[in-house]
């Protein structure tokens, strides 16, 4: 089953979006969380690196956020692959993280939403959790004014260190 | 907890909350029960407790809701803290 979502005015959705990331961005950065903006796509999509920690080792993640439906809904997710255009990362490369053990996130690299077939970042704090027949709980449900692009970077950085994250691909 | 202990010096707790991005700063004595802060904080935050809420202490991971019968200098010392606040995440269970 699957639903849409109101776009949101794209010039009041971008000035938040832009807003609410940068804060998140320095926030983080003030709690010991290495994240970066490394390129703004476009006013309403922006691509922040993220460390895959696995021991030692850290290994960058790309996260492609779009803010079509924001803040009313959360941001669009989807973990990209640099090498061509911020397109979807495919299972065994490494740019797309090996996940395992999280009840409350799922990143399906293949999902048929009704217009397209695309990745799912499945979990509350992205959009498309939302068009995907997925039913929350009330205190798991994103609230505007309560959560920011914030709920679902944090979330991210979670599901990518040691109590999930596994490694990635090994493609070069 | 000893007499000078009760008596020293206010501890800051820093809560980062991971919802909204925002911090809030506390401040306890060091004979405060934890569980009072905790609920200073959701005062301040504007919501209240849920069962899958996360409340971690940054420099250690340790969860702090098992430390509210405690006084913040036997939980945690008379260190500056940082604690880290997320509600509840659904996904595919």
């Amino acid at each position: 089953m699957t639903q849409t979502l109101p776009l949101a005015d794209p010039e009041i959705a971008a000035a938040v979006f832009r807003d609410h990331l940068m804060r998140s961005i320095d926030s983080a950065a003030k709690a010991g969380r290495d994240w970066a903006i490394v390129e703004w796509v476009d006013d309403l999509h922006a691509v922040v690196r993220m460390w895959g920690r696995l021991g030692d080792a850290q290994y960058p993640h790309f996260i492609l956020l779009g803010a079509e439906h924001y803040d009313l809904h959360p941001p669009r997710v989807r973990i990209v692959d640099p090498r061509s255009g911020w397109s979807d990362a495919a299972p065994g490369t490494k740019y797309f993280p090996i996940i395992d053990g999280c009840g409350w996130f799922q990143l399906h690299p293949t999902y048929q939403f009704a217009d397209a077939v695309r990745q799912l970042a499945c979990f509350s704090y992205s959009a498309d959790y939302y068009v995907s027949g997925h039913t929350p709980t009330d205190e798991q449900r994103w609230q505007q004014g309560r959560h920011t692009v914030s709920a679902t970077l944090t979330r991210l950085h979670r599901v990518l260190g040691p109590e999930f994250y596994r490694g990635r691909g090994s493609d070069a | 907890m000893n007499e000078s202990a009760k008596h020293g010096a206010d501890i800051d707790v820093t809560v980062y909350n991971e919802d909204d991005g925002t911090t809030i700063t506390l401040k306890a004595g060091p004979g405060t029960p934890v569980r009072t802060v905790i609920e200073k904080m959701y005062t301040e935050l504007r919501r209240e407790q849920q069962p899958n809420d996360r409340l971690y202490l940054k420099a250690t991971g340790e969860d702090i809701f098992p430390k509210s019968d405690q006084h913040m200098s036997d939980a945690f010392g008379d260190r500056e803290l940082l604690w880290e606040f997320a509600g509840d995440t659904g996904g595919a269970r």
